[in-house]
């Protein structure tokens, strides 16, 4: 019944398809972090307008299916702003602006923790405050939140495989192009299933490990 | 750029229909969902050996695999087993599959999260472990398990338009239908935004109510 022969002989492009599902994911993720700091700077700020903003953009990015804001960023940016976005681009584009808010809450989860009497005392002793960000407060802020980015990161390479509706030939793109020529779409998607869960599992370990990591040294 | 209201209102039966079956879909796998993690979880905690490890296989696997390439599975695999499915009755199994294995880890901690001086308590007072976990355990884990679960439901109504790539009559799939007709894709992305948005929103704002609503009923529970 099942028979994997043909499509097993395609292996190399799953892996060239897993391997572009990796780097959009990364790419995606580097560029929502920064846009997250902006975020972060705009919950933080003194203006109510631009908090507002940033909390009405966090709200819309988490209720709205990532299918749509894909199909926004490549189907209806290019049209408001006069530009053509190939998938690539747009793929990756809709992924940071998806991930950005959700870094954002992390990192705002992440600063509660850190004390305010830290930022007092940073005051206190005349450390500008690019000094206290860069010196006190990122250094343990990155401790706080590295395990919840790493699981951010893994929802993002789940997330990719719907940037396969706008032809971006990641690893779900590559097993339906592969069907299309095998006529085998069973074993062309578990290839798929398994690079996935390979890629996934191995993150979701790397979760726990930093997790009993942290809490060996709270104790 | 213009905003043509017109393309919107033209096409709000098809957009309505496709809204009602997103409803539909969400409202028959989010109850089977609940009652299958459920049955897991407990499986996994009380089942013994062999059951957890066979639970927590099925969770790993459903949580480290994109929902839409199990989509594809379920859609392309029934069909070699000689298992025909209209597209409606295989997102409803996929969401139930996927919403399970969350909605298991959820209760899982939350029961977790409990001494097991309680069971052995309910034990020795004789209960059945039904009982105990309906009369002791749940109603201390409900305002843990409520947010939680919402947050789930969410990326549940949020994961059926995913199911649009397998043609489901659903509300993406159908606006992709009337902007192939129309070509008015900015119109009808952002209305179908707006109504994803409102139907999230409103389930938050439930959730966040109830929340509010139900600790007066757990106070006085705890008061006697």
């Amino acid at each position: 019944m099942f028979d994997f022969s043909r499509t097993l002989a395609m292996f190399p492009q799953f892996l060239a398809g897993a391997g572009v599902t990796l780097g959009v994911s990364l790419t995606g993720f580097m560029l929502g972090i920064v846009i997250g700091f902006v975020l972060l700077w705009a919950g933080r700020s003194s203006w109510r307008a631009v908090r507002w903003l940033g909390a009405l953009y966090t709200s819309f990015i988490r209720g709205t299916p990532l299918i749509i804001q894909i199909f926004v960023v490549y189907y209806v940016l290019p049209g408001l702003l006069g530009i053509d976005l190939p998938p690539l681009l747009a793929g990756i584009l809709a992924l940071a602006l998806n991930s950005a808010a959700f870094v954002a809450e992390i990192l705002r989860a992440g600063l509660t923790r850190i004390p305010a009497g830290q930022f007092e005392a940073a005051r206190s002793l005349g450390l500008p405050i690019v000094i206290t960000w860069i010196k006190v407060v990122l250094p343990q802020l990155f401790r706080n939140v590295t395990p919840p980015m790493v699981n951010e990161f893994t929802m993002l390479v789940k997330a990719s495989a719907i940037l396969s509706v706008i032809t971006v030939v990641e690893l779900t793109r590559t097993a339906q192009n592969i069907m299309n020529i095998t006529y085998r779409p069973t074993e062309a998607f578990c290839i798929a299933a398994v690079l996935y869960f390979i890629m996934l599992f191995t993150c979701s370990m790397f979760i726990k490990h930093l997790e009993s990591k942290t809490e060996a040294s709270h104790r | 750029m213009n905003f043509d209201m017109s393309v919107i209102l033209d096409n709000w039966p098809v957009l309505a229909k496709g809204l009602v079956n997103t409803a539909l879909i969400c409202a028959a796998s989010l109850p089977l969902g609940l009652l299958v993690g459920a049955i897991l979880a407990v499986a996994r905690l009380r089942g013994g050996r062999a059951a957890a490890i066979a639970v927590a296989a099925y969770i790993e696997l459903i949580r480290n695999i994109p929902f839409l390439i199990q989509v594809f599975l379920l859609f392309y695999v029934l069909p070699m087993f000689g298992v025909r499915l209209n597209p409606l009755t295989v997102s409803v199994i996929a969401l139930t599959a996927y919403g399970s294995a969350y909605f298991a880890e959820i209760l899982r901690g939350a029961l977790q999260s409990i001494s097991p001086g309680q069971t052995e308590a309910g034990y020795a007072l004789g209960l059945r472990y039904m009982v105990i976990l309906r009369k002791i355990l749940l109603p201390q884990v409900v305002g843990y398990i409520l947010p939680a679960s919402t947050n789930m439901t969410i990326s549940l109504i949020k994961e059926t338009a995913v199911l649009s790539t397998i043609t489901v009559p659903e509300l993406t799939y159908m606006a992709q239908n009337v902007i192939g007709r129309t070509f008015a894709p900015i119109e009808i992305f952002t209305v179908i935004a707006l109504l994803y948005w409102a139907l999230t929103g409103a389930l938050a704002a439930l959730s966040r109510w109830l929340e509010t609503h139900m600790q007066p009923h757990l106070a006085e529970r705890r008061g006697t």
